[in-house]
């Protein structure tokens, strides 16, 4: 009998032992979304694709043919629907061809934004709503000049300069009197939906 | 009994115990695989941003330096420089607000511009003589001490060259050449290197054939001699390009070796580009009297300031013309962050495009 409550009494000592060791081991588990260094990883990884992405652009020459993409007559970005930005996809050019093979299909949104020079507000060119808290981000610089013509079909022949609508977004940075119509940073942020 | 219950329990706190070592265990080895994740990850991204600043800047003020360039109505050098200081300036400005946003700090300011001119005739009707106050001139030059030189092409009417069909019955077919071909005449210290052109009428073929230095074109043995050493561009098309730089030349444009020697051997020293029989006077077999010996455009940009006796006004249609451009910058950049201090780099910048 008293052999048998040692029996016992040592059985249950080994299952709250094995108890604690499955506690323990859940309790420190990674998730994709939970505050550990795996999403460090991703956010790191997130935010040098939306550097590259910039990169691409930038050295293709289509990052500013993008920011120079606007409809002058409807007063939005070249076949934006419904609001003055892209809420559904990406801009149907070549900077918005880049973003879209590099984040598409992975459970990721896009947010592109443009700050003009000259503490203007920031002008949305893709909207995808508010980013989450884990939301990481790139920018680069843009140089529009006085000069720089739109880049919508059928608006090509318009400079920045003389636009009628596009100057309400992007206005001219009138601080100087050199050639250079407005410096616009271009901001990618990216975060997992 | 009594020592049965204090086994029991002392079964039981060691358990306990165990089982919050091994909890400890669990938590002290999740500190290090996050301790060593974070010791083997790249400290920051810092460096490479300032690297990428010094990449932009170089991008941008080349644009800046087009601009300039572009819209430069006048041939006035301190107008160009001017614009482009000021939208230096203004981009400078803007670049510091737009990284301080970022906890970035970066300012950029003019070192040293260099200034260049544009020589170009975009008439393709008129012949190469000199214009402005030496109008007419047929040996003329374009440019002295120059080093360095963006494109170098001319786009030359092929009817117009010196048509040197029949001139093997001439008694010395070499010397009427060298006097009445057009030629591009490049002198530097090391010598003179003479670019001739001129054509077959019979057979419809254009030719370039270029003298070395210290070589001479009568030492040959003869018009067949001349011609098949020389770069040959077929009968087809209206005009023949001559390029430079890339170098090439033909209606079509096909690598021509012989002209290697600009990039080679001219351009880095200090050098003068004339012309030579743009239009001579010269009667006989194929020498129509006075005539033009070549016809057509050409464009040059150059790293000094051109002497602007034989051009006219600075005007876009006036032919030939030269107008100043900055032709290179050095602008001085900073870069600060947390932890890195990039600094007072040299950064080099030329133009791209001339238009």
């Amino acid at each position: 009998m008293r052999g048998q409550a040692y029996t016992l009494e040592s059985v249950i000592a080994a299952v709250l032992i094995v108890t604690s060791l499955v506690f323990a081991l859940q309790v420190t588990a990674v998730t994709p979304l939970s505050a550990s260094t795996s999403n460090q990883h991703i956010e790191n990884q997130q935010r040098a694709s939306a550097a590259g992405v910039l990169t691409a652009a930038e050295e293709a020459g289509v990052l500013k043919d993008a920011v120079l993409y606007w409809n002058d007559t409807a007063g939005e970005f070249g076949e934006a629907e419904r609001r003055i930005y892209y809420t559904n996809g990406e801009p149907p050019n070549e900077f918005g061809n880049i973003t879209d093979r590099s984040f598409s299909g992975r459970g990721l949104a896009v947010n592109v934004l443009l700050y003009p020079g000259n503490g203007n507000e920031a002008v949305p060119m893709v909207y995808r709503g508010e980013p989450s808290d884990n939301a990481v981000s790139a920018s680069r610089t843009v140089v529009l000049f006085d000069d720089d013509t739109l880049t919508a079909p059928g608006h090509e022949s318009i400079t920045v300069e003389n636009a009628g609508t596009y100057g309400k977004y992007i206005p001219e940075d009138t601080g100087n009197s050199g050639s250079v119509y407005n410096v616009v940073r271009v901001e990618v942020v990216v975060w997992r939906m | 009994m009594a020592d049965v219950k204090a086994r029991g329990q002392l079964i039981l706190v060691t358990g306990l115990l165990i089982a919050v070592v091994l909890i400890g265990l669990a938590l002290v080895v999740n500190g290090a695989i996050y301790t060593e994740n974070l010791s083997t990850r790249e400290s920051s991204d810092e460096p490479r941003e300032a690297l990428e600043q010094r990449h932009v800047t170089e991008g941008d003020v080349q644009s800046l330096i087009d601009a300039a360039n572009r819209n430069a109505t006048t041939d006035d050098y301190g107008m160009v420089r001017g614009d482009f200081a000021d939208g230096l300036t203004q981009w400078a400005d803007s670049q510091r607000v737009q990284k301080l946003l970022t906890g970035r700090f970066v300012s950029t300011g003019l070192n040293s511009t260099t200034e260049g001119t544009q020589i170009r005739q975009a008439n393709a009707s008129r012949n190469f003589t000199a214009g402005g106050s030496l109008a007419g001139d047929s040996d003329w030059t374009l440019v002295e001490n120059t080093t360095d030189v963006g494109p170098f092409v001319l786009g030359i009417d092929r009817a117009s060259l010196l048509n040197i069909t029949d001139f093997d019955t001439l008694s010395d077919p070499l010397a009427a050449v060298s006097d009445n071909a057009f030629h591009v005449s490049v002198e530097t210290p090391s010598g003179t290197w003479k670019v001739y052109m001129f054509r077959d009428g019979t057979a419809g073929e254009v030719y370039l054939y270029v003298v070395d230095p210290g070589d001479d074109l009568g030492a040959l043995s003869g018009i067949s001699s001349l011609v098949s050493n020389s770069c040959v561009a077929g009968a087809t098309g209206s005009s023949a390009t001559v390029d430079f730089r890339e170098p090439q030349f033909g209606t079509d444009a096909t690598d021509c070796p012989e002209l290697g020697f600009y990039n080679t051997s001219v351009v880095g020293a200090d050098h003068d580009i004339h012309y030579r029989n743009a239009r001579t006077s010269a009667t006989g077999l194929g020498l129509l009297g006075e005539a033009d010996r070549a016809r057509g455009t050409y464009e040059v940009v150059v790293d000094t300031r051109a002497d602007r006796t034989p051009y006219y006004g600075p005007d876009a249609d006036a032919s030939p013309r030269a107008r100043s451009i900055i032709h290179a910058v050095t602008v001085t950049a900073a870069f600060r962050s947390d932890g890195v201090v990039h600094g007072s780099d040299e950064i080099e910048a030329e133009w791209s495009v001339v238009q």
